[in-house]
């Protein structure tokens, strides 16, 4: 069978657009925007009778002292109606109206002056006085023109099915008795059944609008909320740098620089006993040679754990094969990256793989391990799997907290799935430009 | 045996040089990057080439490519790669440029000078040399396949993989050269590989088993 081919020409594309013109009835949106305005009718509603009954307890509690707790729950009320008008958006959209406000402050007067300030507090009272309004005459218009459409097409049954005493007036002594009448208002049954759709979209989208415009947070509280967030994960990134020279100093202190003091005790005793005691001597430079090996041992263990030197000299794609290959589970590797990484997000990809590999070897019991790490749409995403025992946790202390903080510093995300009986999943995304 | 070295640190250059000359070598060059390097492999054509692993101008792996080139250049020249970290990749690519004659070791194994100039005259003679390290990460990779050796001939497996005869493996564990030989025999038997009687033979078929993918 020859496959079917639309046909690219003008007048088809043209014929295709009238159609979905006139049929918009009939379209799947065309009902969204129906039960969006209605759904609109019964908040506006709520809004109405939280609206009244909020300003008017508000008011009399402001006075009192006592109030503040009332007045605190009549904000939060006001929050719970714009938080259902922000999911309303999902009947029309798929998704609801984003969310952002302040951070609650501690005590009650520091809640209450938190909510005051915040001013997205008065743009969803400004809401919900304006959709007490709207968003009622809007279900209101809708049902009246949806209702009359379908009275106005089922009037001819109606004429067919009782006698035609029975047919009410539409105006000025105006009934349905003849067939040309009843064709007439069959047409004018149409032409709504064709405009009604148009119109309702006109009115749910308009309606959509502007509570996006009052519900979402505006440039400015976006921009705030974000300089909260940087000042905390630079604060954390702060934390985990010291807590990385913390742990440096105490190794070097407590390792290569104990031993070489005790190197160079060594030697000075040997030099001392080397005419008297050339046993003794010899076997104090033996005791300084081994030390000085096994410090040769740590440094190196210490300078690999603070960059690792196969990342500057091949890049992420060969540092992470060679930690792949290393791992005793079997780990498949799937590396897409394209041009290199910024440094600092290349070493803490590699930080993040290694440890996942580390804890897989370490507590999973899998036998078998998979790692993706791709660039997409300007970040980059590192999937890390297992079929282990699961039980793996990313609680303050562990090591993946460690990685959480680190990831964090770079703006990314880490989460981690790994219920008791695995498999665990862990998923890393971080953008690829700094 | 002629010698030439190639490392950036003066003070280690010179002790290196100092080292091998005590133990009877003759440096005919001590250079401090790669291009020299390749000059004065081919103009001496030495029996022996140690090579640092970062060399200027990159301070990257510099001092592993221009081996590999100079290998190129001389086939056959033998060549010991010292390196501050070990990384079994680099030995892959090592043994890949050329199986006989070719060492890689840590460079902190110059500690134990004996050990660390009969590596460089094992290298020479076209032996192998590879590090301690690198074995262990080979071996952890192949954890699974080898779990059927015993402890003892997990360790002869590892000596034999750096590239050590016999006698200073038996040495190393403190039992007789047919007792090593048994061993060698049994691992070779469990690993399914063909047994050789040549030594080097032997090491660099106990390499190619474990860099393969597990």
């Amino acid at each position: 069978m020859a496959p079917w081919r639309t046909p690219d020409r003008p007048t088809y594309r043209a014929a295709v657009q009238v159609i979905r013109f006139l049929t918009r009835a009939f379209a799947v949106a065309t009902w969204r925007e129906l039960g969006y305005l209605l759904a609109g009718g019964v908040t506006a509603a709520i809004a109405f009778g939280v609206v009244v009954a909020g300003t008017i307890v508000g008011t009399l509690c402001a006075i009192l002292i006592i109030g503040l707790p009332v007045l605190i729950g009549v904000a939060y009320a006001f929050r719970a109606v714009a938080d259902v008008e922000r999911q309303r958006a999902r009947i029309l959209y798929d998704a609801p109206v984003e969310r952002l406000y302040d951070e609650p402050r501690r005590g009650w007067i520091g809640r209450l002056r938190g909510l005051w300030s915040d001013p997205q507090t008065w743009r969803d009272f400004l809401w919900l006085i304006l959709l007490s309004v709207i968003g009622f005459a809007f279900a209101v218009g809708a049902a009246t023109l949806w209702g009359s459409v379908l009275y106005l097409l089922s009037l001819p049954l109606w004429w067919l099915a009782v006698p035609h005493s029975a047919l009410p007036d539409l105006g000025n002594g105006w009934t349905v008795d003849t067939w040309s009448r009843v064709g007439f208002v069959f047409a004018g049954g149409v032409v709504g059944l064709v405009l009604t759709p148009w119109i309702c979209a006109g009115l749910a989208h308009g309606e959509a609008l502007l509570a996006k415009a009052l519900l979402a947070p505006t440039r400015r509280s976006r921009l705030r909320a974000r300089v909260d967030e940087l000042t905390t994960t630079r604060a954390a990134a702060a934390d985990v740098q010291a807590d990385e020279l913390r742990r440096i100093e105490r190794d070097l202190h407590d390792g290569a620089q104990a031993r070489l003091v005790a190197v160079a005790m060594e030697l000075g005793r040997a030099r001392d006993k080397l005419d008297t005691d050339p046993a003794a001597a010899r076997a104090l430079v033996d005791a300084a040679h081994e030390e000085t090996k096994t410090a040769l041992a740590e440094l190196r263990e210490l300078v690999s754990g603070m960059y690792p030197a196969i990342l500057t000299d091949r890049g992420l794609d060969a540092a992470l094969s060679s930690i792949a290959a290393r791992c005793p589970v079997p780990v498949t590797l799937d590396v897409e990256l394209g041009e290199r990484l910024p440094p600092a997000v290349e070493v803490a990809a590699y930080f993040v793989v290694a440890e996942s590999l580390t804890n897989m070897a370490k507590h999973s019991g899998a036998t078998s391990g998979s790692v993706r790490i791709r660039r997409s749409r300007g970040a980059l995403e590192i999937d890390v799997l297992d079929d282990g025992v699961g039980g793996a946790d990313a609680s303050a202390g562990s090591g993946l907290a460690g990685l959480r903080d680190r990831v964090a510093a770079l703006d990314g995300t880490l989460s981690l799935s790994s219920p008791r009986g695995g498999p665990t999943t862990l998923h890393v995304e971080m953008p690829c430009a700094l | 045996m002629r010698v030439v070295i190639a490392e950036d640190l003066t003070l280690l250059r010179e002790g290196l040089v100092k080292l091998l000359e005590d133990a009877g070598d003759e440096v005919v060059a001590a250079v401090g990057d790669g291009s020299d390097l390749l000059r004065a492999a081919v103009t001496q054509k030495p029996d022996v080439a140690v090579v640092d692993v970062r060399l200027p101008p990159t301070f990257r792996d510099e001092g592993l490519r221009a081996a590999i080139e100079a290998r190129r250049r001389v086939p056959g020249l033998p060549i010991l790669v010292l390196s501050q970290y070990v990384e079994h990749t680099y030995a892959a690519e090592l043994l890949a440029a050329g199986t006989e004659g070719m060492g890689y070791l840590l460079k902190e194994r110059v500690a134990d000078v004996g050990d660390f100039v009969e590596a460089v005259h094992r290298v020479a003679a076209g032996g192998t040399a590879m590090d301690p390290e690198v074995v262990r990460q080979l071996l952890v990779r192949r954890s699974g396949t080898i779990a059927g050796l015993s402890a003892r001939e997990r360790e002869v497996l590892g000596l034999m993989a750096e590239g050590r005869s016999n006698a200073a493996i038996g040495s190393a564990l403190f039992i007789t050269e047919s007792a090593v030989e048994k061993h060698v025999r049994s691992v070779f038997g469990k690993l399914g590989l063909a047994a050789s009687d040549e030594h080097n033979r032997r090491v660099l078929a106990v390499l190619a088993y474990l860099r393969d993918e597990a």
